[in-house]
């Protein structure tokens, strides 16, 4: 079996040796859809706060949703 | 202590952009319960928090739409989602300020989970103590439920001879966080198999950081059960069939694996409930492994678990059960 070796010079700790890359999906300001203030709700796509890495998305003020406070991926 | 809402209403805190919410709030405004989101992403722009001394503790918290809560007295319960840090007040750009913006911010956030007088889903500082993986197959295995044979470990000695004695393979997986940055990349780490050769090219490395490995596990499926309240919604997931998803399927568009509600073995169902009973908590994800042989084995706990993607699949009622839990907690 090929090894994928990371390319990074960085020494990494065994679990993230072979850790891939987000796709991360960038959308603009509305693109999503818009926060509804009277119903509280999104409305436009549904979107999870992270549904996968192959569909990862930033908000929509352009910050990811990489965050300590949240479990960022879906499942967690 | 007056109330602000004639009915005693759900905070829900989390971030603008969660369908989890979006789902239960329109269920809940419907009935008639009255609901107050705190979307803590733009908090600085959009909410007002007053935190008054003496007794009674009572934080008032509006938003700039006219909407009011008073925590905890006018609430039914909390609703802690995926509540994230604040973007920095408009016009605030030093990263030393924002730094101090966030800490500030966090600690007064901390402060509402020590309130026990209101019923939270979940209270952030439990879901945090039960997050712990290690433990959590202590008690997993203390109830019934088969484990996989695990260790931790920064001895790369001891990780050899863990993998010699797993003739079926071994696993790898985060403890904590499955993102992080290297070289300012965002990478994700997955739970991934080990083949042998890798394992010795990597084995050094163990030494960089205590390195969570398993035995692995002979799939025939996944389970992910979810425990709302009394409710119990067992979600088949058949992985096995779809290229890359094998060992975790999180790596692929998971809402286009297949998904099926089907019912959970009784003694399993009974553990998993005694499981969050024994925790305290009313609501959790657990995933589980089906092996070829029918036997149940129990990988993790999320006490704070996304779902709704499992009622977009398969059309399970979780939105409503969720909403049940927090009408009447």
């Amino acid at each position: 079996m090929q090894i994928q070796a990371h390319p990074t010079k960085t020494p990494l700790p065994f679990v993230l040796a072979n850790s891939k890359p987000y796709a991360l999906e960038q959308y603009e300001d509305g693109e999503l859809g818009y926060y509804d203030s009277e119903t509280q709700t999104w409305r436009g796509t549904v979107l999870f706060h992270k549904s996968s890495t192959s569909r990862n998305v930033s908000s929509t003020s352009g910050r990811t949703s990489d965050s300590d406070l949240a479990s960022d991926v879906l499942g967690n | 202590m007056p109330a602000t809402n004639a009915r005693p209403a759900v905070l829900m805190i989390s971030t603008k952009l969660d369908p989890h919410v979006d789902a239960v709030l329109a269920i809940l405004e419907q009935r008639g319960v009255p609901c107050f989101r705190l979307n803590t992403d733009h908090f600085h722009e959009e909410y007002r928090v007053t935190m008054s001394d003496g007794i009674e503790g009572a934080i008032r918290i509006s938003d700039i739409w006219g909407r009011n809560c008073l925590f905890p007295h006018g609430l039914r319960s909390v609703w802690m989602r995926k509540p994230e840090p604040s973007l920095p007040p408009p016009g605030i750009e030093d990263e030393g300020v924002i730094g101090y913006i966030k800490d500030e911010m966090r600690e007064f956030m901390g402060f509402l989970p020590m309130d026990g007088r209101v019923p939270w889903i979940n209270n952030p500082d439990e879901n945090r103590r039960h997050q712990r993986k290690f433990p959590q197959l202590r008690l997993a295995q203390s109830l019934g439920l088969r484990v996989p044979r695990s260790i931790i470990t920064n001895d790369p000695e001891e990780a050899e001879a863990f993998f010699a004695g797993c003739p079926h393979g071994v696993i790898c997986k985060p403890m904590l966080m499955g993102s992080h940055y290297i070289e300012g990349a965002h990478h994700v780490a997955y739970t991934r198999r080990v083949a042998p050769d890798e394992f010795a090219s990597l084995k050094a490395s163990i030494a960089l950081c205590p390195t969570y490995l398993q035995e692995a596990i002979e799939k025939d499926h996944e389970l992910r059960v979810t425990i709302i309240g009394d409710r119990l919604f067992n979600c088949r997931i058949d992985s096995q069939g779809v290229e890359g998803a094998e060992q975790d399927w999180r790596a692929v568009d998971t809402i286009k694996l297949p998904h099926r509600i089907e019912p959970l073995e009784p003694k399993v169902d009974a553990a998993l409930r005694a499981y969050l009973g024994h925790c305290g908590l009313r609501f959790g994800a657990f995933d589980l492994i089906v092996t070829p042989e029918g036997e149940h084995v129990f990988l993790e706990l999320n006490p704070n678990g996304q779902w709704y993607w499992v009622e977009l699949a398969t059309k399970a009622p979780m939105a409503e059960a969720m909403a049940d839990l927090l009408e009447a907690p």
